[in-house]
């Protein structure tokens, strides 16, 4: 197709996916070498736990192979594994437990041994936990995964099946709620 | 309307405090409005629990793609499995194969039918087993040592295949196609022993190489003729052949007189040991394998069965494979076929 508009890189990516796709393991470790860096960082920013990143970025890679392996025409491998990773984030939330228990985010910030600056449950910070105990389960979802996980509002809408939009109202009406429930200063 | 606006405008601002910008700076920015910078403050006292994304390791991310892999190759061949066993066993058979992997008896089970060839119902599930072979070979030599045998069972196929046509045990249709087919696979993986770099480095190996590429011309030769619709093929896969036993032969050429400036006396035809042994003064290593390795014989005979599928090379050896079944089965017609079962572990 545009094959004299693509970069070097492009170039060097398509050719070791053809090479991939003819069993060459070579290639194929060399395109994780070339996505991991890439990757990595757009599944660590969504995810905080550091193993569950480590299995989603498998996943991508594991998906990667078979689709090689099964000669499927991917006419971006970059568009592609991005979009693996997306939905296997999405897919990751959506299988979770409904958070409606906000004592599983109390025990992530307080026990997660991947932290890197070691958060205090101090008091502001349990103040504002009992106040996200009154708002609804959508409004602390969306909280939760935009604020603190770093979800954009469409794999929000993915994951708890609401347009984006619809996300972005329930994030406005979470807000205020959630201001009058805090202790005033 | 209004509303609207507000929450575009919260969210707005909303994402630049993700991307770190302080809640002031954005305020700044705006005309006073108490109840946006309310709501922006409430916003950050969530943003500021968000810790710092922990980064992944790379090697062990990549261990669990090696065991993901190795995990679906070996589901294919279970079903695989499982899609002949429905017209080859008795219905008595499958039931009681099937309580034994849902009971977790049998983690895996791999059919091995050595004697297939392009063409028949059990060749995909010798090509998996191959895959598979490799999968669990670590040692980059070792490796190219499997893709070399492999190359030499395609060899085989070819050349079976060409006599079953002679003798007209394949209908007209099928059996050019096949033939190709069989050629086809031949020159695939004869392309793919040279993917390795320990190749060109690896005395042994190459000559090999150039065996094989010998046995591969003379093979192809005879086809062209018995098979002539097959003939442009053979001559493309001939001439495959060729350019791979000259690249061998420049190598070994390098290396020999590489070996003979360092030191003095190299005769040609070497075991694996003399390469060990020869003096410490080469510029060039020399890599060789320390220890031969037995790799399992293909022949056209039913009576071989694969011993081992592969070794790795710290010592934790995935050693595979513990009892092997010989299942007599009823296919469609008269004839029985036997199928080697081998359980994986």
């Amino acid at each position: 197709m545009a094959e004299n508009t693509d970069t070097a890189e492009q170039q060097k990516v398509r050719n070791l996916v053809r090479m991939a796709q003819k069993g060459d393991d070579r290639a194929f470790e060399k395109l994780y070498q070339l996505f991991f860096p890439r990757l990595s960082r757009f599944v660590s920013y969504r995810v905080s736990h550091k193993e569950t990143t480590e299995d989603i970025l498998s996943h991508v890679f594991i998906k990667a192979w078979q689709a090689l392996q099964d000669q499927v025409q991917i006419a971006s491998f970059n568009s592609w594994v991005f979009t693996v990773a997306r939905n296997l984030v999405i897919d990751h939330y959506r299988t979770r437990k409904e958070f409606a228990d906000l004592t599983e985010l109390e025990n992530f910030i307080e026990y997660e041994d991947n932290v890197i600056e070691v958060i205090d449950l101090d008091i502001k910070t349990k103040e504002l936990l009992a106040a996200m105990r009154h708002l609804t389960s959508d409004q602390q979802q969306v909280l939760r995964l935009k604020l603190i996980e770093g979800l954009d509002n469409e794999e929000i809408g993915a994951i708890i099946d609401k347009n984006p939009g619809t996300v972005r109202v329930i994030q406005h009406r979470a807000i205020v709620s959630l201001k009058k429930y805090l202790v005033p200063k | 309307m209004a509303r609207q606006k507000h929450e575009e405008i919260l969210d707005k601002y909303i994402k630049e405090l993700r991307h770190g910008e302080s809640v002031d700076r954005i305020l700044e920015r705006q005309p006073k409005n108490s109840t946006l910078a309310d709501n922006l403050k409430t916003a950050s006292l969530l943003t500021s629990l968000r810790t710092k994304p922990a980064n992944a390791d790379s090697k062990t991310v990549w261990s669990k793609i090696q065991a993901g892999i190795k995990e679906n190759l070996t589901q294919e061949a279970t079903a695989h499995v499982f899609h002949l066993f429905r017209f080859a066993l008795s219905r008595a058979t499958v039931a009681i194969v099937t309580i034994l992997v849902a009971v977790g008896l049998v983690n895996a089970t791999a059919v091995t039918a050595q004697s297939s060839v392009p063409g028949e119902t059990l060749y995909p599930i010798k090509k998996t087993v191959e895959r598979i072979q490799l999968a669990f070979t670590v040692d980059e030599t070792k490796k190219t040592e499997v893709r070399l045998k492999h190359a030499e069972t395609r060899l085989i196929e070819v050349q079976v295949v060409a006599q079953q046509t002679e003798e007209g045990q394949q209908n007209n249709e099928t059996k050019t196609a096949v033939v190709k087919a069989a050629i086809g696979e031949l020159a695939e993986t004869t392309e793919k022993i040279g993917q390795g770099p320990e190749v060109k480095n690896n005395k042994e190996l190459l000559e090999k190489v150039v065996e094989f590429a010998d046995k591969q011309s003379l093979a192809l030769t005879d086809i062209a003729e018995s098979v002539p619709e097959a003939a442009e093929e053979a001559a493309k896969a001939k001439d495959k052949a060729a350019t791979a036993k000259s690249e061998a032969q420049e190598s070994l050429a390098r290396l020999s007189s590489e070996s003979k400036t360092n030191n003095g006396s190299e005769n040609s035809s070497t075991t694996t040991n003399d390469i060990l042994t020869s003096p410490t003064s080469t510029s060039e290593q020399v890599r060789g394998t320390s220890t031969p390795t037995t790799l399992p014989k293909t022949s056209s005979s039913t009576d071989e069965k694969v011993k081992k599928y592969g070794e790795t090379d710290n010592g934790t050896s995935t050693e595979l494979f513990i009892p092997e079944a010989r299942f007599e089965t009823q296919t469609g017609g008269t004839e029985t076929t036997t199928i080697d079962v081998i359980i994986l572990k």
